[in-house]
């Protein structure tokens, strides 16, 4: 970090979701149940993957009671991301190639905020969205992101989103022909997803770790890992 | 103590060419940037034109622009930074380098065209086809800092870029950013519009008017210095425009379109005249987002309503995409330089193509001639799929 966060941030909730499709025995959050359905993202795991995370994070909205509630306004999202919706971009590239004219179900599954606007809806957030990617240390970089937005006295949270879906051939492509001035960081096994829930620490926290997060770091989890190892466990409630 | 932020130098491309200049002739002219796309076939297409740089006007230092050949995302963003620090009198050593870009697609469409013609692509641009590439070949070109961050949330990318690299400078983790954006059309993203009738089929773009039928692309890339004041004035540096304020809101409406009140819109707005501590009837001239799309442009003026109240129809307000077409994650970013120039100049640029007023898009929409005005205190804003929303206030010096 450039300079230290005004205040140490609490991790109120967190999930993750491990590489997909692959057996991941030993990582957190690989159980095998499905994606859910988000109506109209269906060319690509990725949005599924954040709207699966965000529902674990934050608990279905249904009941009124989960950590937004009441909190909207107050709430901020930062979604990030090494290589964005590959499969979208890719799907409709090759479709252009082979000489096929695009779907409109492509047009809006390609542009990132669309899943926020999904889930913007559905918890009610109404507060600053960003969405950033990094080649190379973005864990860290959305970290301090995310404690940036929250230093804003008129909000109270905000849900830190990292997703990636299994690097596809034209990643490869870039990760074989990296030429050193465009390090691409390490990418996750296959598709993953982590969200984060981060408040201001109270004294309740406890003392923040530095530099955050504590080790081990889960293998598979790629550039993610340090925001997977900040998913609460056992009631603890991490702070950096 | 925060600290106050400052424009120091900017660089930027458009239809019209490279620079001020182009601009001032073309969007300040009340000219439309659009032309018959020749960089592919839009045949396929519904739409045929968009605003694209075709060597008319101002060159690009460094980027020869013939038939045929379209610049890359990197060439512009390269010869925008370039000016950007040397109108700023500065080499922004260690400088955070933040970029409103979704890649460069043209890169991409080369990798899958070598693939399906069954060749093992060689054209080392395809690096830049994700997006995160390009503020690191951006900072490895100049020497910058890090962070190296693209913004990746579409239409709001550089606004949100430009606000991040404030408040950077406000908390003191910078004393100079380097942020903006670029987007060059291209025909995938081209058609991902076209299929979602979103782009007008008439050539032109008309926001706020009556019967406007969609908006159309065009080329873009803006790179701004921002600069803590202190450190500016200790240099000497000539401050071009005071940012004063920034925020960004969501909508919790829709996947894609904007809230019908223009709620996440008048909320970014209103988040960005709180950090400036200015009242609504500070804002002398307002740059709307204005994409010429019958949903957008209601939604909008709905906000300026909630934001302005009573005071509403007397703030000016244009929409400069019906001059330089939507430029998606650049058009924050250049539409900031537009602001910038609007303050400097004493001069409000037009909405172009404005014929028959639409009732339910009410207020002054400065139609089709630019009107000289001294105005301090200006407000662009910016919004995005998913109900994403960014406002930046801007205040002259």
């Amino acid at each position: 970090m450039t300079m230290p966060l005004e205040q140490p941030l609490a991790v109120v909730a967190g999930a993750c979701r491990a590489p997909w499709g692959e057996a991941a025995d030993g990582l957190p959050g690989a159980a095998p149940v499905p994606l859910p359905n988000v109506p109209g993202f269906v060319t690509s795991r990725f949005s599924p993957l954040v709207a699966a995370a965000v529902d674990d994070c934050l608990g279905g909205p249904e009941d009124g009671s989960g950590p937004v509630a009441g909190r909207g306004e107050r709430t901020a999202i930062v979604l990030a991301t090494a290589c964005g919706d590959i499969t979208t971009t890719d799907t409709a590239t090759r479709r252009m190639v082979a000489g096929q004219v695009h779907s409109p179900l492509l047009f809006f599954q390609s542009v990132t905020t669309s899943v926020l606007g999904h889930l913007s809806k559905r918890y009610g957030i109404t507060g600053p969205v960003s969405c950033v990617s990094d080649g190379g240390e973005l864990a860290p970089e959305a970290l301090e992101l995310a404690g940036v937005v929250l230093e804003d006295d008129w909000l109270d949270q905000v849900l830190l989103i990292g997703v990636d879906v299994a690097a596809a051939e034209r990643v490869g492509w870039v990760r074989d022909h990296l030429d050193g001035a465009y390090p691409l960081g390490p990418l996750p096994d296959g598709d993953a997803v982590v969200a984060l829930l981060l408040r201001r620490a109270t004294d309740a926290d406890g003392p923040a770790q530095s530099p955050p997060p504590a080790a081990p770091l889960p293998d598979g989890y790629g550039w993610m890992a340090p925001l997977v190892a900040l998913c609460p466990a056992n009631g603890q409630r991490p702070t950096f | 103590m925060p600290h106050e932020v400052a424009i120091t130098g900017y660089g930027v491309l458009t239809a019209f060419g490279f620079g001020a200049d182009a601009l001032r002739h073309g969007v300040f002219g009340g000219r439309p940037g659009f032309v018959p796309v020749t960089r592919f076939d839009p045949t396929p297409f519904r739409a045929d034109r968009a605003a694209t740089f075709e060597g008319a006007g101002p060159e690009i230092p460094g980027v020869v622009v013939k038939p045929g050949y379209t610049p890359t995302q990197a060439e512009v963003l390269h010869a925008c930074t370039a000016e950007a620090l040397r109108v700023a009198g500065t080499d922004a050593l260690g400088a955070p380098v933040l970029l409103g870009t979704n890649g460069d697609h043209s890169a991409a469409r080369t990798f899958w065209t070598d693939r399906a013609e069954g060749r093992d692509s060689t054209d080392p641009r395809v690096l830049d086809s994700l997006p995160a590439a390009l503020p690191r070949r951006i900072g490895e070109d100049f020497g910058l800092g890090f962070p190296r961050l693209a913004f990746v949330n579409a239409c709001v990318a550089s606004t949100n870029s430009i606000a991040h690299g404030a408040e950077l400078i406000r908390r003191g983790s910078a004393d100079t950013v380097v942020c903006g954006g670029a987007y060059l059309v291209t025909e995938d993203v081209f058609a991902k519009f076209d299929s979602g009738r979103a782009l007008s089929k008439e050539g032109v773009v008309r926001p706020f008017a009556a019967g406007r039928a969609g908006l159309l692309q065009g080329d873009g890339a803006a790179v701004l210095v921002l600069e803590s004041a202190e450190r500016a004035r200790a240099r000497g540096a000539q401050v071009l425009a005071e940012l004063v304020g920034w925020g960004l809101a969501a909508d919790a409406y829709h996947v894609v379109k904007p809230h019908p009140r223009g709620e996440g819109l008048a909320r970014a707005a209103s988040a960005a005249l709180r950090r400036a501590g200015l009242a609504p009837q500070d804002i002398g001239y307002v740059n709307a987002h204005g994409t010429g799309t019958p949903l957008n442009d209601v939604a909008e003026t709905a906000a300026l309503h909630s934001v302005f109240g009573g005071h509403a129809p007397d703030v000016p307000v244009s929409s400069t995409k019906s001059s330089t077409g939507h430029m998606l994650e650049a058009t924050g970013a250049v539409e900031a330089v537009i602001t910038l120039l609007a303050l400097r100049d004493g001069v409000l640029p037009p909405t172009i193509g404005y014929q028959e007023p639409d009732p339910a898009c009410d207020l002054d929409y400065i139609p089709n001639r630019a009107r000289p005005a001294e105005v301090t205190h200006a407000l662009s804003l910016n919004a995005a799929f998913g109900g994403v929303n960014a406002a930046l206030v801007l205040k002259r010096v």
